[in-house]
């Protein structure tokens, strides 16, 4: 892990940049580590961070030099960075729809997993990873307005505590980020290190839910059924004219999709294997 | 649902059309409306000129099989649009 050099770090996304300012090297290589592939300078600049380290433990936070954070953890500083700066560059994209979703690769074959929170996209993108796919990103997929290739926030991978089970067992040392409230981020290279991919073409694009107990049930959508569920995880429908309705039913017809319940990862990760290897 | 109102689409919805089924979409006011073939053309009879008996008489005339089903299913399916935001009445 190299040593900050300097005190800014950006962070790009979908046309868009943030720029984190940090002397603390905690934070530099925090920034590093969980936004390593993330990292770069493109189009405009939304926002500057700046996240300055205080007596004891603490940090304070602000953003476009107006004081937000006062005196709280280096996690709970980050935390706020990861939220924050997602909503601004997912809110300012005009040349990408961006999706609520998990994205992996296979065989240069995309599988989009889209849902929001809770619906078991990010332990699922984790275990793949794991098991050896290449991850794109656990939380947004940016689609270009004329483009078929999908790229993803390539974040560490957030997953609560209950997902522990995919990470545990990794000899990861102190790259593995432990909140206060159970969860962790854990760099997607640490669960398989030729992980990361940029940008993918999207074969098939699942709906999973978790639903405690449920038998495994699998669903085929037409594409209207499809546009209608992407529809409900598009984040910046309102920075378009049509809402974004041509470009994403551009992606429902392109590719095949299906609803997902399951309580059982394996199960689940069994047939969606299946699916994603035939051609 | 009294047969002799006016229903119009709402201004500002897009329509997708993807094998035979539609995708309505507001953008600004974040409403999504998932229908069959058949809700899309009443949707698309809703012109603010017709009243919900004269789309059910065009229906039921082009559709001569159906035409019990029509007369119970239009008047549902338009108030199930209303309901969803996508029809207003004139």
């Amino acid at each position: 892990m190299s040593i900050c050099s300097s005190s800014d770090r950006f962070i790009h996304f979908a046309g868009n940049t943030i720029c984190v300012s940090s002397t603390c090297p905690q934070v530099c290589r925090a920034i590093e580590t969980h936004f390593a592939h993330c990292l770069g300078k493109t189009g405009s600049l939304l926002a500057t961070y700046k996240i300055t380290a205080i007596d004891g433990s603490g940090v304070s936070v602000s953003v476009n030099s107006s004081d937000l954070l006062l005196n709280v953890s280096l996690a709970q500083a980050l935390q706020f960075l990861m939220q924050d700066s997602l909503i601004r560059l997912n809110g300012a994209s005009v040349t990408h729809l961006i999706f609520h979703a998990a994205a992996l690769g296979y065989r240069e074959r995309g599988v989009i997993l889209c849902g929001k929170s809770g619906s078991g996209k990010s332990t699922l993108a984790a275990w793949f990873t794991a098991a050896g796919m290449q991850y794109l990103t656990d939380e947004v997929i940016s689609l270009p307005l004329d483009g078929e290739e999908i790229s993803g926030f390539c974040r560490s991978v957030i997953l609560k505590q209950g997902s522990a089970f995919v990470w545990r067992n990794l000899a990861a040392g102190n790259n593995i980020l432990h909140l206060d409230d159970g969860s962790a981020w854990v760099p997607p290279t640490l669960l398989n290190p030729a992980a990361v991919c940029a940008s993918i073409t999207p074969r098939i694009l699942l709906f999973p839910q978790y639903t405690a107990g449920a038998p495994l049930r699998v669903q085929r959508l037409t594409p209207a059924e499809a546009l209608f569920q992407l529809m409900q995880c598009l984040v910046n429908a309102r920075n378009f004219t049509d809402g974004g309705m041509s470009a994403a039913a551009r992606l429902a017809r392109q590719v095949a999709v299906y609803s997902l319940t399951y309580s059982d990862i394996e199960s689940a990760a069994q047939w969606i294997t299946r699916t994603v290897s035939n051609p | 649902m009294r047969d002799a109102i006016v229903p119009v689409a709402v201004d500002g919805f897009q329509i997708e059309m993807m094998d035979g089924e539609m995708v309505l979409l507001h953008p600004s006011r974040n409403i999504i409306i998932h229908g069959n073939q058949t809700s899309a053309l009443i949707w698309q009879l809703c012109d603010g000129k017709r009243t919900v008996d004269e789309i059910v008489e065009l229906l039921s005339a082009a559709y001569a099989d159906a035409a019990n089903d029509i007369r119970n299913d239009v008047p549902a399916a338009i108030q199930t649009l209303m309901d969803q935001g996508a029809l207003t009445t004139r």
